[in-house]
């Protein structure tokens, strides 16, 4: 079964090592939550403002979700420290997808996936199916890998902070769009898709592509 | 609108297989165990299935017990979804705690896809995705699933919860303060927290119906939008995910004969439960926690609780709480197992950043 779906609005950051500015004190006023952000929070506060969305449904996505608090709790664990029980709260996947619900008082359906190399795509398969229901729906993917360590695997030369989102909007018209597989220098795998998707946007308008369920 | 059926389940857990499991279930036995050295100078209660090879080969055996008691052939028709809060993190802490070397550790094996990609490594599935929305992972994935199958995009989905036991879980919920040091009692005055364990469980949800299919009828998902990890106090989220499922599956709340509640035994979790089933359900509908049975299994709860769902509903027969006999006089938990009608029967899971599912399960009629 295919659906096709029009994109509304995107968004788009990434950095090598860390992104700049992602203007957390405008957007999470209060200090208290701006603290406990992980910086996959943070990129995904930044992108959903940047597609002026607040409240609705949202599908994100990460490969390897909360990494960096991940190897916190493991250096603990292993030196024999005490773990951080604000930083287990926020080792969870679908950490940064709760933040930005508390921040805006979403009480809408929220679900992360994490497909390793697929995520993205699948991300926006299940967009798709949610505009079964809902007018139109965010799709936001995100990888924050700038943990200790990382140097280990990141032999590709990765962008240690990336992020891109899209608002979707189920289409009447037909899809004249694909969206390309090609495998971009910098971009982690999981979010190829959505960024093959992103330039296309940027090289056409109106773009209508079709995804299958 | 196709309908949704359940027409075989799997369970590994910390009391055995799928059988095994159902006979702990229903007989009032734990699985679980004290353990004194895991956490430095504490006493903590978990689940750890005993005299596994692997948490591979569980998977495998799960996955072959469903295709045995299925008409399928082969899976090259189905969708595979996975649900799960950690899933490969046990391999990468073998590795690193060993040695402390990042370059041992195969991050193939360490995100949460680990799971699907070996088990579509074996038995080649149509497609594959995984949820990881903490404690609700594999209910998301039975919601997802429900929907593709009403729609027509899929006749075929298993949907797999699995959760490993590993130290980043039994430390991190021990840094909460909220393990218990022996079996959970959830909705007990007296609680002292829960017990995190690993399990296994799977579901084949199919567009058609066999003479013993379950109906899965009503599927509701909310966001407290309230704490990244507390519960909301008023329950706001949790009656909104009962709601909603209730009325996907078109019944009310006296039609719904049995709650196997989310039950984690923490204060939190159970007063918010408490809150939201007392202000939707008489307390004619019976309730209970198979939690203080088989711990809490986290991604997997979703999955397993459905199929003690399912499992009540083909034995018409309610499955009792181990230590409720001085429960809060709240609701109507169950006692010992008692043979009644049971129409429908409802399974919560609640997790970090206040993600709700609620799945309803009915008997199938004439039509």
């Amino acid at each position: 079964m295919k659906i096709n779906v029009e994109i509304t609005k995107m968004a788009l950051v990434h950095n090598p090592i860390k992104i700049e500015n992602l203007n957390e004190k405008k957007l999470v006023q209060k200090m208290v939550l701006r603290r406990r952000l992980s910086r996959s929070s943070k990129i995904l506060i930044n992108l959903a403002h940047e597609c002026e969305f607040e409240t609705g449904v949202m599908i994100y996505g990460s490969a390897y979700g909360e990494i960096t608090d991940t190897v916190s709790i493991l250096q603990a664990i292993k030196s024999g420290e005490a773990v951080s029980p604000s930083t287990f709260q926020n080792s969870v996947y679908n950490t940064a997808a709760s933040y930005h619900s508390i921040l805006h008082g979403n009480k809408y359906e929220i679900l992360t996936l994490s497909c390793g190399d697929e995520t993205s795509y699948n991300v926006a398969q299940q967009g798709a199916l949610a505009l079964l229901k809902e007018d139109s729906v965010f799709v936001c993917c995100v990888e924050a890998l700038n943990f200790q360590g990382v140097d280990n695997f990141n032999k590709c030369g990765v962008e240690l902070e990336y992020g891109v989102a899209f608002v979707l909007k189920k289409s009447d018209k037909t899809a004249t769009d694909k969206v390309g597989d090609a495998i971009q220098n910098g971009v982690p795998a999981s979010l190829t898709w959505m960024k093959n998707l992103y330039d296309l946007c940027e090289i056409r308008k109106n773009v209508v592509v079709e995804i299958e369920l | 609108m196709n309908k949704v059926y359940v027409n075989a389940t799997s369970i590994k857990s910390v009391c055995g297989n799928t059988e095994e499991t159902f006979e702990a279930i229903f007989h009032k036995r734990s699985g679980l165990a004290i353990f004194e050295r895991i956490v430095p100078n504490k006493r903590i209660c978990i689940g750890k299935i005993k005299n596994k090879t692997s948490f591979d080969a569980l998977l495998y055996e799960s996955v072959n017990e469903i295709l045995v008691k299925s008409n399928l052939r082969d899976f090259s028709n189905t969708l595979l979804l996975v649900g799960s809060s950690v899933g490969g993190m046990a391999s990468t802490e073998e590795a690193l705690f060993k040695d402390v070397k990042y370059e041992n550790i195969d991050i193939q094996k360490h995100p949460i896809n680990a799971i699907a990609s070996a088990l579509n490594q074996k038995y080649n599935f149509f497609a594959n995705r995984s949820f990881s929305t903490a404690c609700t992972s594999s209910a998301n994935a039975l919601k997802v699933a429900k929907e593709l199958i009403e729609c027509g995009a899929y006749k075929n989905i298993l949907v797999v919860g699995a959760d490993e036991i590993c130290a980043t879980t039994i430390f991190g919920f021990n840094s909460l303060g909220i393990l218990s040091d022996e079996i959970c009692t959830p909705f007990k005055h007296e609680r002292k927290g829960m017990n995190v364990a690993e399990g296994i469980g799977s579901l084949l949800l199919q567009n058609k119906r066999y003479p013993d299919s379950i109906e899965f009828t009503g599927a509701g998902t909310s966001s407290d939008a309230y704490h990244i990890a507390n519960p909301d106090p008023n329950a706001n989220g949790a009656i909104s995910a009962i709601t909603k499922a209730l009325n996907d599956a078109s019944v009310n709340a006296r039609q719904v004969n049995y709650i196997n509640a989310h039950g984690t035994g923490t204060q939190a979790n159970d007063a918010a439960e408490t809150i939201a089933i007392q202000s939707i359900f008489s307390n004619e509908t019976f309730v209970s926690s198979s939690k203080p049975n088989i711990g809490h299994t986290l991604g997997a709860a979703g999955a397993i609780e459905a199929i003690i769902c399912v499992e009540a509903l083909k034995r018409q027969l309610l499955p009792p709480q181990i230590n409720c006999e001085r429960q809060d006089k709240t609701f109507n938990i169950v006692q010992d197992a008692a043979s009644a009608k049971i129409e429908y029967a409802l399974s919560n899971s609640f997790a970090f950043g206040g993600n709700n599912v609620s799945l309803v399960f009915g008997v199938c009629h004439e039509n």
